[in-house]
């Protein structure tokens, strides 16, 4: 309720001392926010003009500790094995448990369902054990065999499930998930590699050894989902009447476009360690309403979300509410390889040796993104990989090759597109690497800017020149950056298809020992950096807005902050 | 009239089907469908999917499939983007908020831009007639992403007297009210003026009239003339534009919407275009397409009350 008797006396008040804006919300004391020994406090207290630099001159106005309020765009599904995007993701990250789940920092995952995992010599086979006493939120037993039927049921052709290739190391999993009708799908399904040995024990057999696996197993399409209320009501299950789940909350409220609300499930093993009563995730698919939602108080903690026009003043005035969070993704132009003259890899070296990709978070879209000379994400160091040193920016360098491939000063040099799908921060950055190259090498190139499907049809069908994409990691490992480039990996849409490069990655994929197939990776991302199919831009940070009175905020990789982790102080 | 109305009603399910087939058609011919995103499925997976959804099917025998299902049970089927909820229900949903913030905002206009036209009107080139007509100027040219942020900044996140956003009609009228008052005025503006200088140019038109001489001669009172006589004729031009601008205020109220995030139909009615969700897409042109209809039908049939020189017949 926003008109109080209170706010009514404030307006009686304005109008008699003309318009000021300062309201009795103005308070929140300073000395509040010094006093906390939590790091983000700190970071807080340095700042004194942080009231007047978010705007917001507004305190929490539901000062109920025990209900987090977050920011959301609105979700496809709620449903583990069908979801395939972040903002379903982080539902269930909340409401679902997998084995393990996600820690509060980056590089660990903590026992979820499972207590413990044990992993045999050739890393091939994990053997889960599973606590004992877990439950559904509905108090039905929770077990191996629900793991079983979960993992089965997103592999299932008929599930229809976005996400399947996420199971693809273990055994037998793709050959059942791309099955066509006319296979004997039961035997299929039979064969894939993982087994409830008894209520407590899940193993799990694998196509190669998997040091990432452990980690993978926090990942949503993981979950597990209950059997008997998925089998009674097919794709209604997971409405707010219908869903059980089994993880800290439990979902209970879903108006689409508006929020969603998830309260706690008193069948949770710890439930009464949680920090929250209820979680309330405001909806909305533009940044700009969660960001004024932000400023005036109602929201906690803003999930990525700061409008690009408000981020540069934010980072220049250094606002003690914004966090910059290193993400795990790649921005990128892939060139058609089998497309003169872009078939040539002194061209494509040439083009990335003309960009000065440092001005581009700094200047272009101005949100800090750092400068890729690599495709693989520089944070994936703190997992043991050392990424190959990438070809730096070097006009001189990029006109020589240009000349070695007939073009001196860009003589002769066919005009050609870029394709990007329309948003203004592709379109900025499409302007500088087009002036770059005007600049630094003497072509001239077009831009074309069109639909997201239609450019997405338009790549898949190698219907370009130079075209705009990006990858946003699935699991902390190289991998899922390099098997990309694979020749018969459907996202790679360059056309290039290297021998040599798809052995390494079918290597790494059975080598057993850790740093030996880190090696190998590294191998590989140097011969994708040395013919250069794809041209790395940028690599992404994530932005987050945390208040002052909400603590518990930890830098994630994968962009997962559990509800769990967090705490309102008053 | 009765055959006029049936007429119009017959002619409405021909539009109708003609729209239904029109989309159904070019919205398969655009390039992509709903399960194409920047991760490319697996082609095996992909069919699998499609095949859920009877897109493997001839597309005629979607057509028809689809026709079956809308004319026979007046169900649009589920939604590919959102697949445990049909389009039936989002439609549902979204409709009624539509026409709430509509109503409120037309309510907003009328109250603003009648007056404001009447009295400008009445006192041509006089400073009421240059203060009303100025601020209509204005009203017009602010856009409304303008016009809502500088409202939000003030009275939400300045002021604190009203939410930044969302929609709270189950959460009693002050609430409703408070959520609503200021994407209904952001909207409501810009009709506002609109009807606003209908108003006035209508009156100007009126009060030359011989009739309206007529009236002062009598010598009824000023306020008689203008209410009684004046009014009448000189909102024709207002009623015609009213049912374009109801139309236009549920339809085209995407951009407020997405500033005050309000859960209305109107970014569905985009978004189902570029997520390529068919039954979706389908679902809101055809509700819009027969709020049009209708729409026109009931400004047609008020013009033969307000206007003795128009019949049907």
């Amino acid at each position: 309720m926003k008109f109080t008797p209170l706010t009514l006396l404030v307006f009686a008040g304005l109008l008699v001392s003309g318009c000021q804006s300062k309201t009795p919300a103005d308070v929140t004391p300073p000395a509040a926010r010094s006093a906390s020994p939590s790091g983000a406090a700190s970071v807080a207290s340095e700042a004194p003009a942080s009231q007047a630099s978010t705007g917001g001159a507004v305190g929490r106005k539901d000062r109920d500790p025990r209900v987090f309020h977050r920011s959301l765009g609105e979700p496809e599904f709620l449903d583990p094995g069908l979801c395939s995007e972040s903002e379903g993701g982080t539902v269930i990250h909340d409401t679902f448990e997998g084995l393990f789940i996600y820690g509060a920092t980056q590089e660990r995952v903590e026992p979820g369902v499972a207590e413990s995992v044990e992993v045999s010599p050739d890393g091939k086979t994990y053997t889960f054990k599973l606590r004992a006493g877990m439950k559904w939120s509905d108090g039905t037993p929770l077990g191996a065999k629900d793991f079983e039927w979960s993992w089965k049921r997103v592999l299932d052709p008929k599930t229809g499930s976005r996400y399947t290739d996420i199971m693809a190391p273990i055994e037998g999993a793709m050959a059942y998930a791309r099955s066509d009708e006319k296979a004997d799908r039961a035997a299929l399904r039979e064969q894939v590699g993982v087994k409830a040995k008894d209520d407590l024990t899940l193993e799990v057999k694998l196509v190669g050894p998997t040091p990432y696996f452990k980690a993978l197993t926090a990942f949503y399409t993981y979950a597990p989902v209950p059997r008997h209320v998925v089998e009674k009501l097919g794709d209604q299950w997971t409405r707010p009447e219908n869903v059980v789940s089994n993880g800290p909350w439990k979902l209970t409220e879903w108006k689409s476009k508006q929020h969603i609300i998830a309260t706690k499930n008193e069948n949770y093993v710890g439930k009464d360690t949680l920090p929250f009563d209820k979680v309330v995730y405001h909806i909305a698919e533009n940044n700009e309403p969660l960001h004024n939602m932000y400023l005036a108080g109602e929201v906690d903690f803003l999930d990525s979300r700061v409008p690009e026009s408000d981020l540069p003043r934010y980072i220049k005035e250094k606002n003690p509410d914004l966090r910059k969070n290193p993400y795990l993704g790649s921005y990128y132009y892939m060139f058609n390889t089998k497309k003169a003259p872009f078939d040539d890899v002194r061209v494509r070296r040439a083009l990335n040796h003309a960009i000065d990709k440092a001005q581009i978070g700094e200047f272009v879209i101005k949100g800090g993104q750092v400068a890729a000379t690599q495709i693989v994400p520089p944070d994936l160091k703190a997992f043991g990989y050392q990424p190959p040193s990438g070809p730096d920016f070097d006009p001189d360098v990029a006109r020589k090759l240009f000349a070695e491939a007939g073009f001196p000063d860009g003589k002769g040099f066919p005009r050609f597109q870029i394709t990007y799908n329309t948003l203004e921060g592709h379109k900025l950055i499409a302007e500088f690497v087009q002036q770059q190259w005007k600049k630094n090498l003497g072509i001239d190139c077009d831009l074309a800017n069109m639909e997201w499907k239609v450019l997405l049809k338009k790549q898949q069908e190698h219907d370009f020149e130079v075209t705009r994409s990006s990858w946003i990691g699935d699991f902390l490992d190289p991998l899922t950056f390099l098997d990309l480039w694979e020749g018969k990996n459907p996202n790679n849409r360059t056309q290039w298809d290297n021998p040599k490069f798809n052995t390494l990655i079918g290597q790494s994929r059975l080598d057993g020992d850790a740093a030996r197939r880190l090696g190998v990776l590294r191998e590989a991302e140097q011969l994708f950096l040395d013919e250069m199919p794809a041209l790395p831009l940028y690599f992404y940070v994530k932005y987050d807005m945390v208040k002052p009175w909400l603590d518990g905020y930890s830098e994630h990789l994968q962009g997962v902050h559990l509800a769990k982790y967090f705490k309102i102080r008053m | 009239m009765g055959q006029f109305l049936l007429r119009r009603l017959l002619s409405a399910v021909f539009v109708l089907f003609i729209i239904i087939t029109a989309s159904f058609f070019v919205m398969k011919a655009a390039p992509g469908g709903p399960f194409d995103t920047d991760r490319k499925l697996p082609p095996e997976v992909k069919a699998n999917i499609e095949a859920k959804y009877h897109l493997d099917q001839p597309l005629f025998t979607q057509y028809l499939r689809q026709m079956e299902s809308i004319v026979l049970h007046g169900d649009f089927g589920p939604s590919m983007k959102y697949p445990d909820r049909t389009v039936n229900e989002i439609l549902a949903d979204g409709f009624p908020v539509s026409v709430v913030l509509g109503t409120q905002a037309m309510f907003i206009a009328l109250l603003i831009g009648l007056p404001a036209g009447l009295l400008a009107g009445l006192k041509q080139n006089r400073w009421q007639d240059y203060t009303a007509m100025g601020t209509a100027m204005v009203g017009v040219s602010i856009p409304n992403f303008v016009l809502g942020p500088l409202l939000i900044w003030i009275f939400a996140i300045r002021l604190n007297w009203v939410g930044a956003a969302g929609w709270k009609w189950d959460e009693g009228f002050v609430a409703h009210l408070g959520a609503s008052l200021l994407p209904s005025l952001t909207l409501g503006v810009y009709y506002a003026a609109y009807i606003a200088r209908l108003t006035r140019s209508g009156m100007l038109e009126v009060v030359r009239q011989d009739y309206i001489r007529t009236a002062r001669a009598k010598g009824l009172a000023e306020w008689v003339v203008v209410v009684r006589h004046a009014l009448k004729g000189a909102i024709v031009p207002v009623v015609s534009f009213l049912g374009p601008a109801f139309a236009g205020m549920l339809t085209g109220s995407v951009v407020i919407e997405k500033i005050f995030n309000i859960p209305g139909l109107g970014t569905h009615f985009v978004n189902s275009a570029f997520n390529r969700d068919y039954p979706l897409v389908l679902g809101t042109i055809v509700l819009y397409s027969a709020i049009l209809i209708v729409l026109n039908l009931v400004v047609d049939v008020l013009y033969t009350l307000l206007d003795p020189r128009v019949t049907h017949d």
